[in-house]
C-alpha cells in the first residue's frame, strides 16, 4: 500500500512537471506568433515561425492533458452520473474510467506510431524549416501517453481505493467553483 | 471489389478535382466495379499537407498532391516550382517527361506509385503596382511561402513576407503583402481584383499536381486491372493537360474582364527574370545530386 | 438496408458513451474508431493520428488558446470588474440588465476573433463570475453566452466564412461584409429576447441595477476605456496591416498583459495563474477538438453526409422547400458534426443544388453560417456547450436547456434572412456597386 501510494504521488508529480512544460509551450507560442509580427515590421523573413507556432500549440495542448484531466477540467457529461447513488454509481464510474483507459492507450499507441512512422520514414514538414517531424511528435505522443497513465492510475485507485484522484462532475457544481480552482 | 478512397485538396470545382473524378468514374467503370473509386474533394477527408503521407501508408490508396509542395521530401520533386526554367506548357511537358524517371523512382523509394500528373497554369507575378523591370520590385513585399520563394524575393531585391494561403485576401486588403507568384487561377479564386491591379504573364513556372497510389496495394492488383488503371490515368493525363491550357486562356480573360491589367512582362523584366532563374537553377543543381543533374541534362538535351 | 443499421449503431453508441459520462474527446474517438472500422477496410489508428496531429498543430487555431489566455489576464484583473462597473450605470434602465453586457461583450469580441469558442471562452470568463455576484439567473447567464458566442462565426473575421468562400469560389471580403448586418440583427435579437425577459420575469425588478446620473455614466465610461482601449488595439493591429487576424490575438495578450500590469494587479503569481489556468482550458478545448477531427474523419469514410445530401438533391424541390429541407439537414448534421467540417464535407453535393436552384451564393454563405452557428449550441457535440460546461460546472442538459431559447431566436433569424434577402446582399451590393 505504502509503495502504490509513493508511487501515486510521483505519478501526480509527473502530471504536474508535464502540465508546466504545457505552460511554457503556450507562453512559447505567444512569443513565436509576436516574432512573426515583429519580424514582419522589420523586413525580416523568418519562414519557420508560423510552423513552430503549430507545434508549439499542439505540445501546449498534449502535455496538459493529465494536468487538466486530474484538475477535473477536462469535462464530460455528468447527467447520469449526477442521479446515481451507492453501487450503481460505483459501476458507472468503474466503466467510465475502463472505456477512457482503454481508449486513451489505444490514442497514445497510434500517436507513438506516428511520431515512430515519421522516424523511420524520416518525414519532413512542408515548410521553410523541412522539420523532421519526428521531433515535435515527440511531445506529442509523450503526451498522449501521460494522459492514458493518468487514466490507468485514476482507474487502479477507484478499484483499490474506492475513489479516483479525479476531481468529480457533482462537485464543480454550483455557484462556488467555476471551473477555476487556481483563482479560487 | 476494393474501395479506394481518395483524397483531395482543392475544391471539387477545381479542373485537377473534376480530372480527379473523371478518372474515377472511368477506373470503376472499366475495372467493372472491381476497383471502386471515391473522391474526397476539398481536403474533407485528409488536408493537403497529410495527403502524401496518407498515401505513403496506405490509409488512402490513392491521393493527389501539388508535387513541389513534396520538395522537402526530396529536392528533384521541386523541379517544375523553379523559376524561369521551363515558362509554357510545352516546355513544362517536356520538362516534365524529362523529370518522370526519376521521380517514379524516388516516388518508389518512398512507398507510392505515380498515375499522372497533370499542370497547373503557368505563374504570373501579381503586384499592386505596375512593374516594368526587376529593380521596380525592390522594397516590395513580396509574399513567399517556401524556401524557394522567399530566395526570389531576396534576388529581386523584395521583401519576403510570410502569409499563410487562408490569409492571402485579407493580406492584400491591408497592405501587408503587395506582390505575389501564383497562377490566374489563383486570383481567380480569391477574386483578387479587389485588392490587385496588375497581373504580368511571366509563365514563371508551371508547377503539377501528381496522382500516386500505394505501392503496396499496386503491387497487389493483377496484371489485367494494374493494365486498366494505366490506360485511363493516360487518357486523364491528356484530358488534364488539354484543360489546363483551355483554362489557362480563360483564367487571363477573366482577370482582364474584372479590370486587371494583364500584360506580358516587359522585354527588360524578362531579362531580368532569365538571369535570377539562372541563378537559382544553379544553386538548385547543387542540392539536388546527381538525380538533379540527370532531369536538368535530359530536359535541356 | 445495413447502412442504416450501421447508421444507427454508431449514434447509440455515441449516446452511450456521451451519456454514460465517458469524457467527451475520448467518447468522440472510441466511437469514431469505431464507426470508421464497420464502414472502411483501412488502417484506423494511423488515419486517426495523422489527422489529429493536422488538427493540433495547425497554424490557424494558434489564435485559440492565445485569446484564451488573453480572457484569463483580464479575469485575474480588475479589468473586468472595470467593465461591469462602467457598464451598470450604461445599461442600469434596460429590461434585462447587465445581461445584455454578455450579448454586446460577445458583438465586439466576435470583430476581433474568427472562432465561436474563443468568443464564449473570453467574455465568459470576465462576464459569469460578475454577473453570478450580482445573482442573475444562471440560466440566463449561460443561455446568453451560448448564443451571443456563436457571432463570432458572423461578425467578420470568420474562419467558417473563409472555407466557405474557398470552398465554392466566391469573395471572401463580399462574404465579411454580408455577415455584418445578419450578425448585428442576430445580436439585436439576442438583445430583444433579454430585454422581454426582463419586462416578463416578475422577480426582474430585484435586478434592475439603481437609475444612474450623467456624472455616473460618464465615469462609467471613463472605467469602459481601458477594455474599449484593448479592443481597438487588437481590431486596429489587424486594419492597420500589422498582424494578420491570427496574429493579432498575441496583441490582444500583450495589450492584457501590459493593462493589469499598468492597474498594478499583474504578480508573477497571477501570470502564472492566468498561464496554467490557460493551458487547463486550451488543453480540454484541444482534448476535444482532436475527438471531433477523427469523428469529421470518420463521417468522410462513411460517406454519411453525402449520401444525406445526395438524397435530398434527387428529391428535386422548389428553392423555398429546398431551403426548408437543407435547414433541418443541417440542424441534424450539426448535432453531430461541428460546423467547418459540416460544410467541408457537404459543400461538394450542395453547391451545383444551390447553384442551379438560383440563389445568390454570397447569400446563401451568410445564410449557412447561421444554420452552423446553431451546432454549436445543440447536443450532443456543441462546442459552445463544452466550453460552457467547462466554465460553469454546471451538467451539459442544464446548458443546452438554456441555449435553447437562443436556438429557436437563430431559427427567427433564418427566417428573416429567407424572407429579407437583403439582410446580406445588401452591404457586398452597395461594396459591388462604387
Ligand atoms: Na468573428
Ligand atoms: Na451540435
Amino acid at each position: 500500500m505504502a509503495v502504490f501510494r509513493r508511487l501515486g504521488r510521483a505519478l501526480d508529480g509527473l502530471y504536474l512537471v508535464a502540465g508546466y512544460l504545457a505552460a511554457a509551450c503556450l507562453a512559447g507560442l505567444g512569443c513565436l506568433v509576436l516574432a512573426s509580427v515583429v519580424t514582419r515590421l522589420m523586413s525580416v523573413y523568418v519562414g519557420w515561425l508560423g510552423e513552430y507556432a503549430g507545434y508549439a500549440m499542439a505540445a501546449a495542448s498534449f502535455l496538459a492533458f493529465a494536468h487538466t484531466l486530474r484538475s477535473g477540467e477536462q469535462i464530460r457529461v455528468g447527467i447520469l452520473l449526477g442521479r446515481l447513488e451507492g453501487v450503481a454509481r460505483r459501476v458507472v464510474q468503474l466503466w467510465c474510467l475502463l472505456a477512457a483507459t482503454a481508449i486513451s492507450c489505444w490514442f497514445a499507441w497510434y500517436m507513438v506510431r506516428l511520431a515512430m512512422t515519421s522516424y523511420r520514414f524520416g518525414d519532413r514538414s512542408e515548410g521553410t524549416a523541412a522539420t523532421l517531424l519526428w521531433i515535435p511528435q515527440t511531445p506529442v505522443a509523450v503526451g498522449a501517453v501521460i494522459l492514458a497513465v493518468a487514466f490507468a492510475h485514476s482507474l487502479i485507485e477507484a478499484i483499490v481505493l474506492g475513489r479516483s484522484g479525479i476531481s468529480e462532475p457533482e462537485e464543480q457544481g454550483g455557484e462556488t467553483a467555476t471551473g477555476d480552482k487556481a483563482a479560487g | 471489389a476494393q474501395r479506394w478512397d481518395m483524397p483531395l485538396a482543392y475544391p471539387a470545382t477545381n479542373y485537377h478535382s473534376e480530372t480527379a473524378a473523371e478518372f474515377a468514374r472511368a477506373v470503376t467503370e472499366a475495372t467493372g466495379g472491381e476497383i471502386e473509386i471515391v473522391t474526397h474533394p476539398g481536403g474533407s477527408l485528409f488536408k493537403g499537407d497529410e495527403i502524401f503521407r496518407a498515401v505513403r501508408t496506405g490509409q488512402a490508396p490513392i491521393g493527389e498532391r501539388l508535387v513541389s509542395a513534396m520538395s522537402n521530401e526530396d529536392p528533384v520533386f521541386g523541379v517544375d516550382a523553379l523559376p524561369f526554367l521551363a515558362t509554357s506548357f510545352d516546355e513544362a511537358w517536356k520538362l516534365y517527361q524529362a523529370s518522370k524517371p526519376i521521380m517514379e523512382k524516388v516516388l518508389e523509394e518512398k512507398g507510392t506509385k505515380l498515375l499522372y500528373a497533370v499542370a497547373w497554369p503557368p505563374q504570373g507575378l501579381y503586384s499592386v503596382k505596375p512593374i516594368a523591370r526587376v529593380e521596380d520590385m525592390a522594397g516590395v513585399k513580396f509574399r513567399a511561402y517556401n524556401a524557394a520563394t522567399e530566395r526570389l524575393a531576396e534576388l529581386m531585391g523584395a521583401v519576403p513576407t510570410k502569409i499563410e494561403a487562408a490569409e492571402l485576401g485579407q493580406a492584400f486588403a491591408t497592405g501587408v503583402a503587395e506582390s505575389m507568384i501564383s497562377s490566374g487561377a489563383t486570383g481567380y479564386d480569391m477574386k483578387i481584383w479587389e485588392y490587385v491591379k496588375y497581373w504580368y504573364d511571366t509563365q514563371a513556372w508551371l508547377p503539377k499536381n501528381i496522382v500516386i497510389v500505394n505501392l503496396e496495394t499496386w503491387n497487389g492488383l493483377d496484371e489485367k486491372t494494374r493494365a486498366i488503371i494505366l490506360e485511363e490515368a493516360a487518357k486523364a493525363e491528356k484530358a488534364g493537360w488539354d484543360r489546363a491550357r483551355e483554362l489557362s486562356d480563360w483564367y487571363k480573360a477573366e482577370l482582364t474582364r474584372n479590370g486587371m491589367i494583364v500584360e506580358p512582362p516587359s522585354e527588360q523584366l524578362k531579362a531580368g527574370f532569365a538571369a535570377i532563374g539562372e541563378t537559382m537553377t544553379a544553386e538548385w543543381l547543387a542540392t539536388a545530386g546527381q538525380n538533379g543533374k540527370a532531369v536538368i541534362d535530359a530536359y535541356r538535351k | 438496408m445495413s447502412g442504416v443499421w450501421l447508421t444507427a449503431a454508431f449514434l447509440g453508441l455515441l449516446f452511450l458513451f456521451l451519456g454514460t459520462g465517458v469524457w467527451i474527446g475520448l467518447s468522440l474517438i472510441g466511437v469514431s474508431a469505431f464507426g470508421m472500422a464497420l464502414f472502411t477496410p483501412r488502417p484506423v489508428g494511423d488515419a486517426m493520428a495523422i489527422t489529429v496531429w493536422g488538427m493540433s498543430s495547425s497554424w490557424t487555431l494558434t489564435a485559440l488558446p492565445l485569446f484564451i489566455w488573453m480572457g484569463e489576464i483580464l479575469f485575474r484583473s480588475k479589468l473586468s470588474e472595470n467593465l461591469f462597473r462602467g457598464l451598470t450605470p450604461l445599461m442600469s434602465r434596460l429590461p434585462g440588465g447587465l445581461l445584455h453586457v454578455n450579448v454586446a461583450g460577445c458583438a465586439i469580441f466576435a470583430a476581433i476573433s474568427g472562432s465561436s469558442a474563443a468568443t464564449v471562452a473570453t467574455v465568459g470568463k470576465m462576464s459569469i463570475p460578475e454577473l453570478r455576484r450580482r445573482r442573475y439567473p444562471e440560466r440566463m447567464i449561460v443561455g446568453t453566452l451560448a448564443g451571443a458566442g456563436t457571432l463570432g462565426l458572423l461578425i467578420p473575421p470568420s474562419i467558417i466564412l473563409i472555407i466557405y468562400g474557398v470552398t465554392v469560389n466566391e469573395s471572401i471580403a463580399q462574404l465579411f461584409i454580408a455577415g455584418v448586418l445578419p450578425g448585428i440583427m442576430l445580436a439585436g435579437l439576442f438583445m430583444g429576447y433579454v430585454a422581454i425577459w426582463g419586462l416578463l420575469t416578475r422577480n426582474a425588478g430585484a435586478l434592475e441595477e439603481t437609475r444612474a446620473s450623467w456624472q455616473e455614466k460618464l465615469s462609467g465610461l471613463w472605467q469602459l476605456a481601458p477594455v474599449l482601449l484593448l479592443i481597438v488595439f487588437v481590431i486596429g493591429s489587424i486594419y492597420a496591416g500589422i498582424a494578420t487576424a491570427t496574429e493579432a490575438a498575441v496583441f490582444g495578450v500583450a495589450g492584457a498583459l501590459a493593462l493589469s500590469a499598468l492597474q498594478g494587479s499583474l504578480t508573477r503569481k497571477s501570470f502564472m495563474d492566468s498561464l496554467l489556468g490557460a493551458t487547463r482550458t486550451a488543453s480540454m478545448i484541444a482534448l476535444i477538438l482532436a475527438g471531433s477531427a477523427f469523428l469529421s474523419l470518420a463521417m468522410g469514410f462513411t460517406g454519411l453526409p453525402r449520401a444525406l445530401a445526395t438524397t435530398i438533391a434527387g428529391w428535386e424541390l422548389s428553392p423555398i422547400a429546398l431551403i426548408v429541407a437543407l435547414t433541418v439537414f443541417y440542424i441534424v448534421l450539426g448535432c453531430f458534426l461541428d460546423g467547418i467540417s459540416a460544410v467541408v464535407l457537404t459543400m461538394a453535393v450542395i453547391e451545383p443544388l444551390v447553384r442551379s436552384s438560383g440563389f445568390d451564393m454570397i447569400w446563401f454563405g451568410i445564410y449557412l453560417v447561421v444554420v452552423v452557428e446553431m451546432a454549436q449550441i445543440t447536443p450532443p457535440v456543441g462546442f459552445n456547450l463544452f466550453v460552457l460546461q467547462g466554465m460553469t460546472g454546471r451538467d451539459m442538459a442544464f446548458i443546452a436547456r438554456a441555449a435553447a431559447p437562443m436556438f429557436v431566436l437563430m431559427v427567427l433569424a433564418v427566417a428573416l434572412l429567407v424572407a429579407f434577402p437583403d439582410i446580406a446582399t445588401f452591404l457586398p451590393r452597395q461594396m459591388m456597386g462604387r
